[in-house]
């Protein structure tokens, strides 16, 4: 139940990326409904549990997107092990400027590392790499993964509080 | 066990095995089935969550767009009337064509057999780059297979098939290079994607007139696209006498949020 709940999580966030968050594009820029899943999910759930779901979700994501296998994979543990480590044991101060600091940085640095791994796999030289309307994308989804990070976050600590009370329960039953 | 999965470098270090496993085995053809799995369960998800939402977003789009869609009802009305005429005039034309034709007993193009698909997940990142098609292998559907929208507007490629879908590379994607013609200079270039955002043709030589509102079409060259599919209609034209060839930024005739339904054209 533990590990289910999450996978069944980022497999609801992984369909509605791929489905209802194409109408919510402003300017041409989306959200990125995973990733501020798996933030939200690396400040609230441990280690463990942070680098299994980014690995699932990334997963998922490389399947689905058209790059080369395992960028995605990659770039998206990271980043979640980095928010993980930065929330759990270096950074303290108010939840939303922890929030917000994490899921603006997490989308920058999640994007950069894929153009980065992109570049690797030798993918970005057969394009136009235009650094103005990368930059363009990159903070124009950090500031729209910033706002959407709030109703993600307060939904996931929802579930988050009901799965200690669940195995709270099965403790005792034990 | 347990232990050595607690400690958080050698969970980062397996993991990271795992990752380069499934890398290699990806590389080597041999995640087929497991894809394929996935593809099944995912794609049902996806044309389910698009069937219940794309009516609420389609009907609070044409609420939000009242007045808009009252201005393009006037101009679109103003173009109909201008097309009108213009057919007029074509269907004239299009019967001494055929007469001619049949004087010269040239034969026309044999027509493409085309396979409808509908749309069943967007790229999971970026808007424009790719889309989830409905069918595949088993419909019959190759890599290379060009997709179009019912009017012959080009959309893109495919580009990875499975058993029950299939990827679309889109035209706006920027891997995507296609050998186009302006229609009425019949300046060749070639048509790139811009990051998902949108098109620029390239390579047009400096000696060649093309202006704003000209339709590029494909050029039959390479053999992957036949030739006559509408790219798009030419926004910009940036143009210098010291350089060699003009670039021109080319706008694209669909919206890739409103598509539904494709059509792959198997055989041309």
């Amino acid at each position: 139940m533990k590990i289910v709940i999450p996978i069944l999580i980022f497999f609801a966030a992984i369909v509605l990326q791929t489905t209802l968050v194409q109408f919510a594009s402003i300017f041409h820029i989306l959200p990125n409904l995973v990733l501020t899943v798996g933030i939200s999910w690396a400040i609230l759930r441990s280690y463990k549990e942070t680098v299994l779901c980014g690995l699932f979700a990334g997963i998922m994501l490389d399947m689905l997107s058209g790059t080369e296998f395992g960028i995605k994979t990659i770039s998206l543990i990271i980043i979640l092990i980095g928010v993980n480590l930065l929330a759990k044991e270096f950074l303290s101060g108010p939840r939303i400027l922890l929030l917000t600091s994490l899921s603006f940085a997490g989308t920058i640095f999640y994007g950069l590392m894929n153009f980065y791994l992109l570049n690797l796999t030798f993918y970005l030289k057969l394009i136009h790499f235009k650094p103005e309307l990368t930059w363009y994308v990159l903070v124009g989804q950090g500031v729209y993964n910033m706002l959407l990070v709030f109703l993600v976050f307060w939904i996931l600590s929802k579930i988050d509080k009901w799965l200690l009370y669940y195995s709270k329960q099965v403790k005792l039953s034990r | 066990m347990k232990r050595f999965f607690s400690s958080k470098p050698l969970l980062f270090i397996a993991t990271s095995i795992f990752i380069m496993l499934l890398v290699f085995l990806n590389r080597g053809g041999l995640l087929g089935v497991p894809k394929g799995l996935f593809f099944r369960i995912v794609v049902p998800s996806q044309k389910l969550v698009l069937k219940v939402t794309r009516p609420i977003f389609n009907f609070s789009d044409a609420i939000i767009s009242i007045r808009d869609l009252q201005r393009q009802n006037r101009e679109l009305q103003q173009k109909l009337n201008k097309c009108l005429t213009e057919n007029t005039q074509f269907e004239e034309i299009k019967l001494e064509n055929e007469k001619l034709r049949q004087a010269l007993d040239i034969r026309l193009k044999r027509d493409w057999r085309l396979l409808p698909a509908n749309i069943s997940g967007f790229d999971p990142e970026n808007l424009g780059e790719f889309i989830m098609i409905d069918k595949g292998e088993k419909d019959g559907l190759n890599k290379d297979n060009p997709v179009i929208i019912a009017d012959g507007i080009l959309v893109g490629r495919i580009t990875e098939t499975s058993h029950c879908c299939s990827k679309v590379l889109l035209t706006t994607n920027s891997t995507s290079s296609i050998n186009a013609l302006i229609q009425p200079s019949r300046a060749s270039g070639i048509v790139k994607g811009e990051h998902g955002l949108g098109l620029m043709m390239e390579m047009i030589l400096q000696g060649k007139e093309i202006k704003v509102g000209d339709i590029v079409i494909t050029s039959g060259l390479g053999g992957v696209f036949p030739k006559g599919l509408v790219i798009g209609q030419i926004e910009e034209v940036r143009s210098s006498t010291n350089e060699i060839f003009q670039t021109a930024i080319l706008k694209l005739l669909l919206n890739i949020e409103d598509l539904e339904m494709v059509f792959v054209i198997t055989d041309y």
